[in-house]
């Protein structure tokens, strides 16, 4: 539990993340820019964009630059033959062991701005609906780690 | 059990009245349509016609639906096949069931007939499969059919009760039945006053619907009541009546409340008017918890409630184990019905380390000083009444943090803690489907870490801030059983 498992994710899931950090930014700002108009047209009170646009400000500026990077930082997954084993998050750090006679069936999913970088997700799903997530694998990389999840809970499962 | 059973016929009954209700409505614009449209005779004709059409197709359909529906155990499966045009199969593996109950309403009573629910760890809402009528001893054979099946050797051995053709319940090792008494005594402190209340308001706006309630009547109706008696006693006749209803409530819903248990499973039964019992295997309970309420905390009495996977995660879902009986006697209790989590029972809690309090009573005073604050500076004629927020929120705090704790057992873990209710709840490491040690680069400097885990039920459940040499002690060691059959 000291040491930190063994293996990182792709290094593009920065890019992957901050692309997708943009898009909702542009939406947030779409958003800010449309109360800022109307503040302008009715003669609203002045510190309701002001207020927003701090905001926005300070929860973008971090969520582009800092976050994609810090959650790359601490990724790291590792599977034996007896369970998986994942670190995650960028404030909140969470170590996750999965008991391999858990897990109740694994995909791989592709989005279109994964897929623009030749990556995979891999999901591995238990009973009572807990997901968790390894997210940013080579394609290839990540369909020889579902299959060899698959065939180690089918082992796991037989003892 | 191998050859395919129906259901009793009652079934075609309750199917129709069943239908026939959501079709009332239908049927009455109908009529209504053809009464405005065309006039007397004519219309009747069609009336009568439309109304024929759809009853006979409702007693058509009933019929088919009874006729096609059947129910056997095969192959360590339970399936059944259903459906009056379209054939729906469902099996269900023996192993995947998680509880079957069977519920008697008051008509299943008055036919002699039960009601079978199977449930599976789907996490929906339904169950999987429901049996609406069937003969009580044709009930028994299924359970019976269901419980005994291939054992696989982590199973105790249980004594092969012989089928000698009497369809009873296999004899239970041990029983436990609530006591009159006892049962009274819950439901005075069932809390659910604050319930009673809440549905008593929407109860009020439907009379306003009835009745037509106006200023003018209420005016009345409130100077007749101050006539008669004080604002503070019409408040508390308000109160006493709900008081009323939830004990009433209680009584009905745990009327001859009994649990009892074999080798491999437990079966809990209840119900004044609706009889319910449920039959749920040992090693499906996915936790235990032990509630206090206000009311009963002082007086040093516990609700016992199951967590299984089988009914969904909302909190209330949870099977109740005893509705009530005293803190000392937790331990013997579980000791008879539930052994894996006994030792637990008997270990004391360990308090969260003392460096947490400031984290859960210190840190998150800003809010209500802030709120208070906002309140002042916002209404300036009562806004200072809000600074009673501070010590309010100081003492609940304190009060949450003496109450957390913890412990690990042998294979259970034990988290308490409080929001109104005391909650201690005991998690076996085999049903834990994943283990998480949680910390903050902050938390991790003064060497604190929570642990979380989710449960096949779907409910996640999360430790305070506690050492974390303790929290990668629980994360390593609640390795489920090598071999790991509960879901």
């Amino acid at each position: 539990m000291n040491e930190p498992p063994k293996n990182r994710i792709h290094r593009d899931a920065i890019r992957v993340w901050r692309t997708h950090e943009c898009l909702t930014a542009g939406f947030v700002l779409l958003v800010v820019g449309g109360v800022t108009g109307l503040t302008f047209l009715f003669d609203w009170h002045r510190w309701i964009p002001a207020v927003l646009w701090s905001v926005a400000t300070v929860y973008l500026v971090p969520a582009i630059w800092i976050y994609p990077l810090l959650r790359w930082r601490y990724y790291r997954y590792e599977v034996n033959e007896k369970e998986i084993d994942i670190q995650s998050g960028y404030f909140f750090i969470r170590r996750t062991i999965i008991p391999m006679v858990r897990v109740q069936h694994v995909n791989t999913t592709q989005g279109p701005l994964l897929r623009r970088h030749g990556l995979s997700e891999l999901e591995i799903n238990t009973a009572g609906g807990a997901s968790f997530t390894i997210p940013a694998l080579l394609t290839e990389e990540a369909d020889q780690l579902r299959d060899r999840i698959g065939s180690l809970v089918r082992v796991a499962r037989d003892e | 059990m191998n050859n395919p059973q129906r259901l009793h016929p009652i079934t075609i009954l309750f199917t129709i009245v069943g239908n026939l209700k959501e079709m009332v409505i239908p049927l009455l614009v109908y009529a209504g349509f053809n009464l405005f449209n065309r006039g007397g005779g004519q219309a009747l004709i069609w009336i009568a016609a439309g109304a024929g059409l759809v009853i006979s197709f409702i007693l058509i359909q009933a019929v088919l639906r009874w006729y096609r529906q059947v129910y056997f155990v095969e192959n360590d499966e339970f399936r059944m096949e259903r459906g009056a045009w379209l054939k729906k199969k469902i099996y269900i593996p023996v192993e995947r069931i998680q509880s079957v109950d069977d519920v008697e309403s008051i008509w299943h009573r008055l036919f002699g007939v039960v009601q079978v629910r199977i449930e599976t760890a789907s996490g929906q809402e339904e169950s999987e499969a429901v049996l609406e009528a069937v003969s009580r001893p044709a009930a028994d054979r299924l359970k019976r059919a269901l419980i005994q099946r291939k054992r696989s050797p982590t199973d105790p051995i249980e004594a092969d009760s012989p089928d000698d053709g009497t369809e009873t319940e296999p004899t239970p090792l041990d029983a436990e039945k609530l006591r009159f008494g006892t049962l009274l005594l819950s439901g005075l402190t069932s809390g659910r006053l604050g319930v009673v209340l809440a549905l008593l308001g929407p109860a009020l706006s439907i009379a306003d619907d009835f009745f037509q309630i106006n200023e003018g009547m209420v005016r009345e109706a409130y100077l007749w009541a101050i006539g008669m008696l004080s604002v503070g006693w019409l408040l508390f006749a308000i109160l006493l009546i709900a008081w009323v209803i939830s004990i009433l409530s209680t009584l009905i819903q745990d009327y001859r409340f009994t649990i009892s248990r074999d080798h491999t499973h437990l079966m809990i039964q209840r119900g004044l008017l609706e009889r319910r019992r449920t039959l749920i295997p040992l090693r499906r309970i996915q936790a235990v918890h032990i509630v206090e309420n206000m009311a009963r905390q002082p007086l040093g009495y516990v609700t016992l409630r199951i967590e299984s996977a089988g009914y969904g995660a909302a909190e209330d879902q949870r099977l109740i184990a005893f509705p009530l009986l005293k803190r000392s006697q937790v331990p013997e209790y579980l000791d008879r019905f539930l052994p894996e989590f006994a030792e637990s029972a008997r270990a004391s809690l360990q308090p969260v380390p003392r460096r947490v309090w400031k984290r859960m009573v210190l840190y998150p005073l800003p809010l209500p000083i802030l709120l208070a604050a906002g309140l002042t500076w916002a209404f300036p004629l009562w806004g200072f009444w809000g600074w009673l927020l501070v010590p309010l929120a100081f003492v609940y705090n304190h009060w949450r943090f003496r109450d957390a704790g913890w412990a690990m057992t042998g294979r259970v873990v034990a988290l308490r803690h409080r929001r109104f209710n005391r909650v201690t709840t005991w998690i076996p490491g085999r049903a834990m489907q994943c283990r998480t040690r949680c910390h903050t680069l902050l938390s991790r400097r003064v060497g604190l870490a929570s642990f979380r885990t989710v449960l096949a039920s779907g409910n996640r459940y999360e430790s305070n801030w506690l050492d974390e040499k303790d929290v990668n002690c629980i994360a390593q060691r609640m390795d489920p059983e090598p071999e790991g059959t509960s879901a």
